[in-house]
């Protein structure tokens, strides 16, 4: 291999020697004749001295332009695939820092190597700073099953050369480097790769890992320039997946985040519940009492005459009383349903109709007295039915305690056309809560009841920010509060993940 | 005839025990309400009270509270629906005489309306 890339440095060496000196032949010839025209009698041929001082000023004039020019030829002319081969992996590394999905971005990088380098095997490892392993996010032409078993370890003698290695390495050149028993693992690794080169991947100094290549065919090596652009793609690699690391663990955390969240939700749901809990179990064993109590009535009067009309009132107590046992748990339940998945269209009558038959039995002991108005002309709005349910929830739960007993609520729902907004209004005669506390009110874990878990109104604020709207609180002490919110009347948050969608083009030539 | 006071908020459930407890000879008086509820105590002086505790205005603790202040002779059975732990001991600290879970076996409380009625002639 090294007698062949002699050859063409040679051959090159050659090209440029002929242009030069026939020009320079050329250019000697066109002097003379212009001396003998204007015939200063200057015989070039027999002043040595003049002849070098010429050579050397041509040399030193038309050198350049004429090692571009040939450099030119040869790579356009003569070796015009190779390069365009190489040109094509150039753009391709200018493009990766545009990738930010790691799973995509270790596939465009493996996969345009090895198409562009004609690779059969290219194995793209990576080293897990957290988890301490090596890991292959991407691979070609060695089964992605394979690669669990691809296993390498911080102290191998492999890893520790790469980690020290920058530019490719090739096989052969780096196991003259070691000497037994490090050339038997080193070259073991090279096997398991099925690799004939390997470069390692740095950010600035910080190795993330190695790209391996299984090397050109018939075993030939790479040459410097396919050695540089490679070099070049590692580096640009580097860069690429420093940013897509980043990503890929901002999205972990987003997740985690997102899983938090929905247990916090469930979490101030089933607080909620709990504090519906004696109501509801009021409003069921109510009904229950009373089925069971008819039923009785009658089986202990079987033996005795029964009149119809007795009988016909005592039933339909039963059938009204089974419907209100059902109606009640029906609405429990809806709280306790999973997220749904797609998009509602709120109908915000109902909802507040549900939650106030959830908190009826409250209220009634309470001798509090709900008002509600509900304009007609609210447009369609498409939302989570859950999360606004979940609102309203909070929300009339909150009023309720502040009120505690004998008090009203009031509750509007309009829709403000100029300004495109949905407003919801919350207004209780409670005993109101002081100005200092008002900023603090939706933190979370920030809580004035005694066991509360502080969690509505910090879940209700989360969800009214996911429909991009506003929620504000404005009180006056042993007045009462108001509760205001604004729900843009078309929320764009609906729709997917906000996750960038980035351009992908990496043009091949050949 | 013994006197019978049935206190609860839902018509319905104060309806079936009046049918109950008069076709076994008691003269049942019904309220809705804890305010009801005190001044039928007052006039009627019944012998036994069916006393429901969660109720809109006057709670039946504290109309368990004021019959045993004020009429302690009368017996009162609590007839509730679950209730928290700390309720019950409240109504146990007040005097109750027995405390019964809805729905109700009305079997079970016929006996102990007889129970406690009998440990008062004694």
């Amino acid at each position: 291999m090294i007698y062949l890339q002699k050859r063409k440095r040679f051959l090159k060496r050659f090209v440029v020697f002929i242009i030069l000196s026939s020009t320079l032949c050329v250019f000697v010839f066109i002097l003379n004749l212009l001396f003998s025209r204007f015939s200063w009698n200057l015989d070039l041929y027999h002043h040595p001295l003049r002849l070098i001082f010429f050579a050397a000023f041509a040399a030193t004039l038309f050198y350049k332009p004429f090692d571009y020019f040939v450099l030119v030829l040869f790579r356009h002319v003569f070796f015009r695939k190779k390069m365009a081969r190489l040109q094509a992996l150039k753009n391709a590394s200018k493009s990766l820092i545009h990738t930010l999905d790691l799973k995509e971005l270790s596939n465009i990088m493996v996969n345009t190597v090895s198409e562009i380098m004609q690779q059969r095997i290219a194995v793209l490892v990576l080293w897990d700073h957290v988890r301490k392993i090596f890991w292959a996010p991407s691979s070609c032409g060695l089964a992605i099953s394979a690669l669990p078993k691809i296993h390498f370890e911080e102290k191998d003698a492999m890893i520790r050369f790469l980690k020290d290695s920058r530019g490719l390495v090739e096989r052969e050149k780096c196991l003259r480097e070691f000497s037994w028993p490090e050339v038997y693992e080193i070259s073991k690794g090279f096997e398991l790769l099925g690799a004939q080169a390997v470069i390692s991947i740095f950010c600035e100094d910080d190795w993330m890992g190695f790209l391996s290549l299984s090397g050109k065919k018939g075993g030939a090596s790479f040459s410097s320039d396919e050695a540089r652009v490679i070099e070049d793609f590692a580096e640009a690699a580097g860069f690429a997946l420093r940013g897509a690391l980043h990503v890929d663990e901002l999205k972990q955390m987003n997740e985690k985040l997102k899983d938090l969240q929905a247990r916090l939700l469930q979490t101030t749901k089933l607080a909620a519940i709990e504090q519906l809990a004696a109501g509801i179990a009021h409003e069921i064993h109510n009904p229950l009492t009373i089925i069971s109590g008819k039923a009785q009535i009658l089986l202990l009067k079987k033996n005795k005459q029964l009149d119809d009309k007795t009988l016909d009132q005592t039933l339909k107590t039963i059938v009204k009383q089974t419907k209100r046992a059902a109606d009640i748990t029906r609405k429990l339940l809806m709280f306790s349903e999973p997220k749904s998945s797609g998009k509602d269209v709120i109908e915000f009558e109902s909802v507040v109709d549900d939650t106030l038959a959830l908190i009826s039995y409250q209220t009634t002991l309470d001798e509090i007295t709900i008002r509600k108005s509900i304009s007609k002309n609210i447009p369609p709005f498409m939302g989570e039915i859950n999360e606004i349910r979940e609102v309203f929830l909070n929300l009339i739960l909150n009023a309720v305690q502040a009120v505690e007993k004998k008090g009203m609520i009031y509750i509007q729902i309009r829709y403000l056309e100029r300004d495109g907004f949905i407003e919801i209004k919350i207004q209780d005669t409670g005993k109101g809560i002081p100005a200092e506390t008002i900023p603090r009110l939706f933190n979370p874990f920030f809580s004035t009841r005694e066991g509360g878990l502080g969690l509505g109104l910090f879940i209700t604020q989360q969800i009214v920010h996911r429909y991009q709207g506003s929620i504000h609180v404005e009180s006056e002490p042993g007045q009462g509060t108001v509760v205001l919110i604004h729900l843009p009347e078309k929320s764009s948050s609906w729709g997917g993940d906000p996750v960038p969608a980035m351009p992908q083009e990496i043009r091949v030539e050949s | 005839m013994t006197k019978m006071l049935v206190v609860d908020d839902e018509i319905e459930i104060c309806d079936f025990l009046k049918t109950f407890f008069e076709e076994r000879n008691y003269k049942v008086f019904t309220a809705l309400t804890g305010e009801t509820a005190m001044r039928l105590v007052d006039q009627e002086n019944p012998a036994i009270v069916l006393l429901d505790i969660k109720m809109p205005g006057l709670d039946g603790l504290e109309v368990l509270k004021r019959i045993k202040t004020f009429h302690p002779e009368t017996k009162v059975i609590m007839v509730t629906a679950i209730e928290t732990r700390d309720k019950i001991d409240e109504a146990n600290r007040l005097g109750a005489d027995n405390y019964i879970t809805k729905p109700l076996s009305l079997e079970y409380l016929e006996t102990d309306v007889k129970d406690k009625l009998e440990s008062l002639v004694r």
